[in-house]
């Protein structure tokens, strides 16, 4: 059967633009994975580190719900608010941010 | 018919919003990948809007719509800003700037213009 209506459409190359634009989306992952990681690893984060993180938290933040994953847009705004915080992040963040990157990296494999 | 043009930075960004507008509307749109060749786009294509991220480098949201108030080719364009952040102290100080609307990402790609066009008055 063809696709007729403008919403059908628009979801079926929804679907194809996510495919298209996933790998972004991993290595945007990634990049947090590796800086939680470092934090992790050694309580301290270079500060341009921390903003490269703060900056792809928020591209994820701005696109993840587009894509009909909403759950990953919270996930990456509540990052992105923890990584603009001035002070050094402590362990208790640095534990949340490892919780959400996990639970982000579920969402995404859905 | 409608024409907008769509100025972010984001590859992502920039090709949904032009789909939904374009499949869900039927609305033309036109796409800049930044602020300065989204001024040159504005004043050659003269859209009857324009979607602006706010968040770009070299020269950001609010700097490209200074830009475009200044220029009487594009000064008379609505402007709405598509932003990421969500805090109300930035919501207040990208509103206070005279943009006609403030929209938020993630947009819904299916209600995307329906909310455009009632912040436009665009009825038809």
């Amino acid at each position: 059967m063809s696709i007729t209506t403008p919403a059908a459409k628009t979801a079926q190359l929804l679907a194809v633009l996510w495919e298209r634009n996933r790998p972004v989306v991993d290595e945007r992952v990634a990049i947090l994975e590796s800086a939680i990681n470092s934090l992790a690893a050694t309580q301290i984060l270079a500060p341009e580190i921390q903003v490269d993180a703060a900056n792809v938290a928020h591209k994820l933040a701005g696109t993840l719900g587009m894509f009909g994953y909403p759950r990953g847009t919270e996930l990456a705004r509540m990052m992105e608010e923890v990584f603009e915080m001035t002070d050094s992040l402590t362990p208790v963040e640095a534990k949340l941010l490892q919780d959400w990157c996990v639970e982000l990296k579920t969402v995404l494999a859905k | 018919m409608r024409k907008v043009l769509i100025i972010d930075d984001e590859d992502d960004i920039r090709e949904v919003a032009a789909l939904s507008l374009e499949a869900v509307a039927g609305w033309q749109v036109i796409t800049a990948n930044c602020g300065p060749e989204g001024i040159r786009m504005a004043a050659a294509e003269k859209p009857d809007a324009i979607l602006l991220d706010v968040m770009m480098p070299e020269m950001d949201g609010p700097t490209t719509f200074k830009n475009l108030e200044a220029n009487p080719e594009t000064s008379h364009i609505p402007v709405l800003l598509l932003t990421a952040k969500v805090q109300g102290v930035d919501q207040r100080r990208f509103a206070s700037l005279g943009v006609k609307a403030v929209l938020f990402k993630p947009f819904d790609p299916l209600t995307l213009s329906e909310e455009m066009a009632t912040v436009l008055g665009w009825t038809d």
